[in-house]
């Protein structure tokens, strides 16, 4: 004949074992149930930067659709302008619109400075003199640069480093 | 007897004129004086020839001297520019001019003496390449310098 150890406790202890054993249970299943909800937290923040993620990616690509769009209706507009048929049309309008009224405001601007021809006088004189400052200029700096090259020979060779200082011009008679 | 010296600026247009710029404002007085003369002969021989035979005599004998007569030109040329204007034509494209050595504007007995000596003997101007303030012998014996003025 056994003994079953069980029975052998009082009913009190058995009902103790049990309670604690309960809470023990129910400590582990509370832990479970908390580390269930973090990850269920968690869950929105890893969906968040995912999106962003993704949001990144489908901005960054629409962007570069978008440029080779803008290239490749630029490479086909430049070929388009130079084709035969498309210089022929430009040809026929410049000859249809441009040629007159470019003959007509040549011939008023003409007429305008046979009546008028201090208007292109001072221009024409200006230019004259502008031509002749900007010779003389060249002259100037041609040979001051020839001076340069002179003095810094003979400086060298016979070993000057004093510059003489010029004398100051008496002005002009009036 | 003190100098008045002027204060060279950085990157200056003032200081004393080099070897080079006077050597290119003589060739265009040259230039312009030797063209002046000999247009001058062609056209005196021309009017000779119209004249009679003693004209064109005499315009025979002037042109034969010219090789004399030229520099004379070219001296009295010089000398009335600078002692007038301090400076002639071919130096005033190069923005030059004839001071004396304190500054001042050129008399007519240093103008005199500097054109005849660079007309009779231009290759004592060949000094001014080692001197410091750039005189030749011309400018040694009028007591002259060339300076940069616009």
């Amino acid at each position: 004949m056994t003994t079953d150890p069980a029975s052998a406790q009082p009913a009190v202890a058995r009902w103790g074992d049990a309670a604690v054993g309960a809470v023990y249970i129910a400590e582990e299943i509370a832990a479970a149930w908390f580390a269930t909800a973090r990850r269920a937290a968690a869950l929105p923040d890893e969906m968040g930067r995912r999106f962003d993620v993704a949001a990144s990616r489908g901005a960054t690509e629409r962007a570069r659709a978008r440029l080779r769009l803008a290239a490749t209706l630029d490479a086909t507009a430049a070929r388009l302008a130079r084709t035969t048929v498309v210089d022929r049309m430009v040809d026929a309008q410049l000859d249809r619109v441009l040629r007159p009224l470019v003959t007509a405001v040549l011939d008023d601007v003409l007429a305008l400075l046979e009546r008028e021809p201090e208007r292109i006088q001072a221009l024409v004189r200006g230019q004259r003199d502008t031509m002749v400052d900007e010779l003389v200029g060249r002259i100037r700096s041609g040979a001051a640069a020839g001076d340069s090259a002179v003095d810094r020979l003979t400086a060298r060779m016979l070993r000057r480093d004093r510059v003489v200082p010029a004398p100051v011009p008496a002005p002009p008679l009036e | 007897m003190t100098q008045r010296a002027a204060t060279l600026p950085v990157g200056a247009q003032a200081g004393y004129a080099g070897p080079v710029s006077r050597s290119v404002a003589y060739l265009l007085d040259a230039l312009l004086v030797s063209t002046l003369a000999t247009g001058t002969a062609a056209v005196a021989g021309l009017v000779a020839e119209a004249i009679g035979p003693w004209a064109r005599d005499l315009t025979h004998a002037f042109v034969a001297a010219y090789v004399v007569v030229l520099p004379l030109i070219f001296a009295i040329y010089l000398g009335s520019f600078w002692w007038l204007a301090g400076r002639t034509p071919g130096m005033a494209v190069l923005g030059m001019r004839v001071v004396t050595v304190r500054g001042d504007r050129v008399r007519w007995p240093a103008a005199l003496i500097r054109a005849l000596v660079l007309a009779y003997f231009p290759i004592g101007a060949v000094w001014a390449l080692v001197d410091r303030r750039h005189q030749g012998l011309h400018d040694k014996l009028a007591r002259t310098t060339v300076i940069h003025h616009r």
